[in-house]
């Protein structure tokens, strides 16, 4: 690698030009990060030029395009702040995030309108049913915790959702392996070969969600997938009836890193899983991956929430308002768990030293 | 002339008596010791069929048919071997050939032992140490019958073949026969003396013998496997009880968009380990092996015991 195009290799992590060092590596002064020369020269061939997302164009567009609802009645909570918002026929007392009363006001717009709507599949007694089995067979649940909450608080809300297009391409040096193993009469042998591996890849996702709301726990949404897009209607102030509806406060711009993260996730598990097919072991060095012309639409999906206070702490349940699947996560009774530990030590105990005894006498 | 003749019957008589005696050919104290027609040797029976173990009389307890010991040796090694046989009520006998005769070395020192009438006690045990000198099949063997299949487990076995090990090897059997000689006689006196004597009570030279695990093994192994057990039964109750959201997005990949368009692969370096392989302690191993019935007596015994 000569002097000359070393100056022209960058940092794959910050950009910043890399000088040698001469513990062998191309050191970054301005991150800190060391790179194998190979490496990088593997890496600088691979045409990184970014293209960002520019939520400004789709902003512009969506916001003179969009109508926003002028037919709704905007409830604000006191407590958490939440602004949702639902038809004139339906009546909310409660706030769906914290639970506590949210109050009429008529100083707001309404929202702007979504692209689509994803209807609610199933009523509030499926849902009720769904929560009541998502508790079920939960060993460490503590006793009372049942008793705790009112099934009947459940509330049907439109959670507003980016759901992002994109294409994923890049670039990933793996270190790879191949093992041989034989052996004469002395010795057994071990050849392990070591290969270096470039692979380039792309793909496309479809309509990857995250929620737009920023008081929705991330996970919790994450975890209730998937919904059916093939349901997914042009929204009309119908689908309110009897449900609220959240506003977005998350743009885009906020949103769009998580997507990007689960989308690298799978690009690289995919990528990975092709090019390691013929080799024993495969272990990613580096891995360039970018959005290629990310689109994004806006969209309601439906989802019923309950909140359930136990102890000092609110555990929040999502059902899924198309397929009733159920998400949230549950206090543990620390008795239960212990009591649990302590039974299993003693009769795993108890069987594996029976065995142990078996097995040596 | 009465007298003669009475004298003649009565040599006649005593010639037809002793006839047998001298073509006498199937017994340890044959005075021929030339194999049968059909190969085998002279001790063996002309017909074993329906052959059940008996008490033999006046049965040597050294035949070195190999004769690799001096006469002297010979008279040292039996007066060792008798005192223990007299002092313990026991049947111990050395025996050596040159040829197994078509037998492995175990079925051939077992019929030995049958055959002869070598037993002691109404459980009819006896113990031979034989050297095989069987071109090609050099070995020893520690073969014991009936009762004594009980005392000389495999532990003991493998600690008698490391007692003589060195002296075998290094052809110096009579020093061979002398240690074996001297185990055997320890271990009866050990069995004399102990109340309840079992091999596990007995004092090994060479290999700790197994005793069972402790009870502190049993119950600290069982605490760690139910700790470990418990812990992951307990961690995948926990996580019934979170939110498992998924890291990638998997169910929104196109799986038909995916493409590899580039893909290099470049050769670095091999490196090779090698790993001695454990080494066979012995070509016989240790301990021996039980069998019953297949071969010519079809009696039973137990038999350890090396290649040299």
């Amino acid at each position: 690698m000569s002097e000359q195009r070393l100056e022209s290799y960058k940092c794959p992590s910050c950009s910043a030009p890399l000088r040698y060092d001469p513990s062998g590596k191309l050191v970054c002064d301005s991150c800190g990060n060391s790179y194998e020369p190979d490496v990088i020269e593997m890496m600088d061939s691979y045409d990184r030029a970014e293209k960002p997302f520019d939520w400004g164009d789709y902003k512009r567009k969506f916001e003179n395009s969009a109508e926003r609802l002028t037919d709704s009645v905007v409830y604000v909570c006191r407590s958490c702040g939440a602004t949702v918002e639902t038809d004139a026929t339906t009546a909310a007392t409660h706030c769906p995030y914290c639970d506590n009363e949210i109050v009429i006001t008529d100083r707001l717009d309404g929202g702007l309108k979504p692209e689509g709507v994803v209807p609610f599949r199933i009523d509030k007694n499926a849902a009720i049913e769904a929560v009541k089995n998502h508790f079920k067979g939960k060993k460490l649940l503590p006793g009372n915790f049942k008793e705790q909450h009112t099934l009947d608080k459940i509330r049907g809300i439109y959670v507003p959702f980016w759901l992002f297009d994109s294409g994923m391409d890049g670039r990933m040096v793996m270190d790879a392996t191949k093992v041989r193993m034989w052996s004469d009469s002395n010795y057994d042998y071990t050849e392990t070969s070591h290969y270096l591996l470039g692979v380039d890849g792309s793909m496309n996702f479809d309509g990857v969600p995250v929620d737009g709301s920023s008081k929705m726990d991330d996970d919790l949404m994450d975890a209730l997938e998937p919904f059916d897009y093939s349901d997914i209607r042009p929204f009309d102030p119908v689908y309110l009836s009897g449900f609220l509806a959240d506003r977005f406060d998350d743009d885009p711009d906020q949103s769009l890193p998580r997507a990007e993260t689960r989308m690298k996730n799978s690009a690289e598990a995919a990528i990975r899983a092709e090019a390691g097919d013929e080799f024993t072991t495969v272990t990613v060095r580096n891995s360039l991956m970018r959005l290629i012309d990310p689109t994004v639409k806006y969209v309601m999906l439906p989802v019923y929430l309950l909140n359930v206070r136990y102890g000092d702490k609110n555990y929040r349940f999502a059902v899924n308002g198309q397929t009733g699947k159920t998400v949230g996560e549950l206090p543990i009774s620390k008795l239960k768990k212990w009591l649990y530990f302590g039974g299993w030590t003693a009769v795993a105990g108890a069987l594996a030293g029976f065995i142990v005894h078996w097995i040596l006498k | 002339m009465k007298k003669i003749f009475s004298l003649l019957a009565a040599a006649v008589l005593l010639l037809a008596l002793a006839l047998p005696v001298f073509a006498d050919t199937g017994h340890i104290n044959s005075t021929d010791k030339s194999d049968h027609d059909d190969g085998m040797p002279y001790w063996y029976p002309f017909d074993w069929s329906g052959f059940t173990d008996f008490h033999g009389e006046d049965l040597p307890v050294v035949v070195d048919d190999a004769d690799i010991l001096t006469d002297e040796e010979e008279s040292r090694l039996e007066a060792k071997i008798r005192s223990i046989n007299e002092k313990y009520g026991v049947s111990y006998v050395f025996f050596s050939d040159d040829d197994n005769h078509g037998l492995t070395p175990e079925e051939y020192s077992s019929d030995f032992l049958h055959f002869n009438g070598y037993g002691a006690g109404d459980g009819y045990g006896a113990a031979v140490f034989y050297l095989c000198f069987e071109p090609g099949n050099r070995c020893w063997r520690t073969t014991v019958i009936n009762s004594y299949e009980d005392i000389f487990t495999a532990d003991i076995m493998y600690d008698i073949d490391e007692t003589i090990d060195s002296s075998i090897r290094n052809g110096d059997y009579f020093e061979g026969c002398m240690l074996h000689a001297g185990y055997v006689g320890d271990l009866f006196d050990e069995i004399s003396s102990t109340d309840n004597w079992t091999p596990s009570s007995h004092e090994y030279r060479y290999i700790e013998p197994e005793k069972g695990p402790s009870l502190f093994k049993v119950a600290a192994i069982g605490l760690f496997a139910g700790l470990f057990i418990a812990f992951i039964r307990v961690s995948s109750l926990k996580k019934q009880m979170r939110i498992n959201a998924p890291a990638g997005a998997n169910l929104y990949l196109d799986r038909n968009s995916f493409v590899i368009r580039n893909r290099t692969c470049s050769y670095l370096y091999t490196t090779v380990t090698r790993r001695a392989k454990p080494k066979e302690s012995s070509s016989s191993g240790r301990g021996g092996s039980s069998y019953s019935s297949g071969h010519s007596s079809g009696g039973s015994y137990s038999s350890g015991g090396r290649s040299f």
